[in-house]
């Protein structure tokens, strides 16, 4: 995904990691990443992830867990808890309001380029 | 509806007295705790002020806690690099330096222009009273950069210039106590207040980008000082305790073994700009609070045994006595207040 699309990525960040801890029984930093990065999320840098990820564990929303590191230093599990399932379900629906009104405004499909030169014209 | 004013200078005129408490309190908190430019304040508020004319409601239920408005305003406008150059009173290394020694001065002027009405136009100096008067400012000094060198993320530095005070302290109380004290000189009082002044304006007038340099390391040359540098970072600027800033550390150090090679500055970011991030939580004002009880814990105990001192010395319940006891008594209620705040469960306020 382009650069262009960072802002969005970050702002959406929180609801990402929770849907993706929520299909694990617990996580760590690195993999997560890994995991967005597949799914497509390619903007996501670690200085943007570990403070999400702190800032979710202060929220309620994940526990922290320290487990052995593999030949290096202990590894920082992240498990989703019952708070941040909830806030998963309620931000899901929230985003999906959010994405019909942005599409509402856009237009639909490739009418919308056309209607904004329109406009312009 | 009539047209609001659109003056953005600070006679904006607020309608409601709680709309002008907002906006003060909005006009503060962006000083004191974001360190956010006067012009930039003052349009911010010209911002709100037609919001507020055009909803017709006031301040706090268009536009939510002025404490809440101007951590919005400061996370919106103020660039991440420059808001993590700054500790949780918004001021850099620098400023705090020039605050401290501004206010040493300060203390002096006020001391000596005391001396001046109680014993007179002139005072008399030994090589004792030299050396007495000399511990207690160096020793002051030292004290006052061991938290500079604290919430600059310096902890080495703390530790150097705290023990540098002890050692202040001690070496100067010894050789006080061991010079003479015959009379050595006499000096009018207005030269010591002219020369306190000087130091206050000296203070104030030296740059504080000079200032913060020292105060800042060199571009980290490796990941360890890059992480070394972190903890100290979220220890000293954001009052992290020690377990929690060594755990962003640990994941920190554990990342890059798994990133193979990566160094931590090109993963990570400005160090500066990442501890910020990590410590902008919800937990972050009650970590402050917290630290406010601390020191002012350290306050109340200071002016108590300065209290008992003095009466031991007088013999008697003096009004410097009293003035003391009051001082310790004042600041006790500040450290049970900010007990109360460190306590409040987070998510009740936003985070100052």
């Amino acid at each position: 995904m382009p650069d262009a699309h960072t802002p969005w990525t970050r702002a959406a960040l929180p609801l990402c990691l929770l849907g993706t801890l929520d299909g694990e029984e617990k996580s760590y930093g690195y993999a997560l990443l890994t995991r967005l990065a597949d799914a497509g999320l390619h903007g996501i840098k670690a200085a943007t992830l570990y403070p999400a990820l702190a800032r979710l564990e202060e929220e309620g929303a994940v526990e922290v867990e320290w487990g052995a590191g593999e030949g290096g230093p202990g590894r920082k599990y992240y498990r989703i808890t019952e708070e941040g399932r909830a806030r998963l379900r309620r931000d899901q629906a929230a985003w999906g309001d959010f994405t019909r009104t942005v599409a509402s405004l856009l237009g639909k499909g490739d009418d919308s380029g056309q209607a904004a030169d329109d406009t312009d014209a | 509806m009539g047209k609001p004013p659109t003056t953005r200078t600070p006679d904006l005129v607020w309608t409601r007295e709680e709309d002008q408490d907002w906006a003060d309190t909005v006009r503060v908190r962006l000083a004191l705790d974001h360190g956010v430019a006067f012009g930039l304040a003052e349009e911010v508020l010209a911002e709100a002020h037609q919001l507020v004319h055009e909803a017709g409601r006031p301040a706090p239920e268009v536009l939510g806690t002025p404490e809440a408005y101007a951590s919005a305003v400061a996370a919106e406008r103020v660039s991440e690099k420059d808001r993590a150059r700054a500790d949780a009173h918004g001021l850099t290394p620098g400023e705090h330096v020039s605050a401290a020694f501004g206010m040493l001065g300060f203390i002096g002027f006020v001391l000596c222009a005391l001396c001046w009405i109680e014993d007179g136009l002139w005072v008399t100096g030994s090589w004792a009273s030299v050396a007495g008067y000399a511990t207690v400012v160096a020793a002051v000094s030292l004290a006052a950069l061991a938290f500079v060198a604290r919430g600059a993320g310096r902890m080495r530095g703390m530790w150097g210039f705290a023990a540098g005070a002890v050692c202040a302290v001690a070496g100067g109380s010894a050789v006080a106590a061991a010079a003479p004290g015959e009379r050595l000189f006499a000096v009018p009082v207005p030269v010591l207040m002219a020369g306190c002044a000087a130091w206050t304006v000296g203070a104030f007038v030296f740059p504080d980008a000079t200032l913060d340099r020292w105060f800042t390391p060199r571009p980290q040359a490796g990941d360890a000082q890059w992480l070394t540098r972190l903890e100290g970072l979220l220890r000293g600027r954001h009052a992290m305790p020690a377990a929690e800033a060594r755990g962003h550390v640990r994941e920190a150090r554990q990342h890059l073994a798994r990133a193979g090679g990566e160094r931590a500055e090109d993963a990570f970011g400005d160090v500066e700009v990442y501890a910020m991030r990590l410590a902008e939580g919800p937990r972050k004002r009650r970590r402050l609070a917290r630290n406010k009880m601390y020191r002012a814990v350290a306050m109340a105990v200071l002016f108590a045994v300065i209290a008992v001192d003095e009466a031991l010395e007088a013999g008697h319940f003096s009004g410097w006595v009293a003035m003391y006891v009051v001082a310790s008594a004042c600041w006790c209620w500040t450290a049970l207040g900010e007990w109360r705040e460190a306590r409040e469960p987070t998510g009740t306020q936003p985070p100052r």
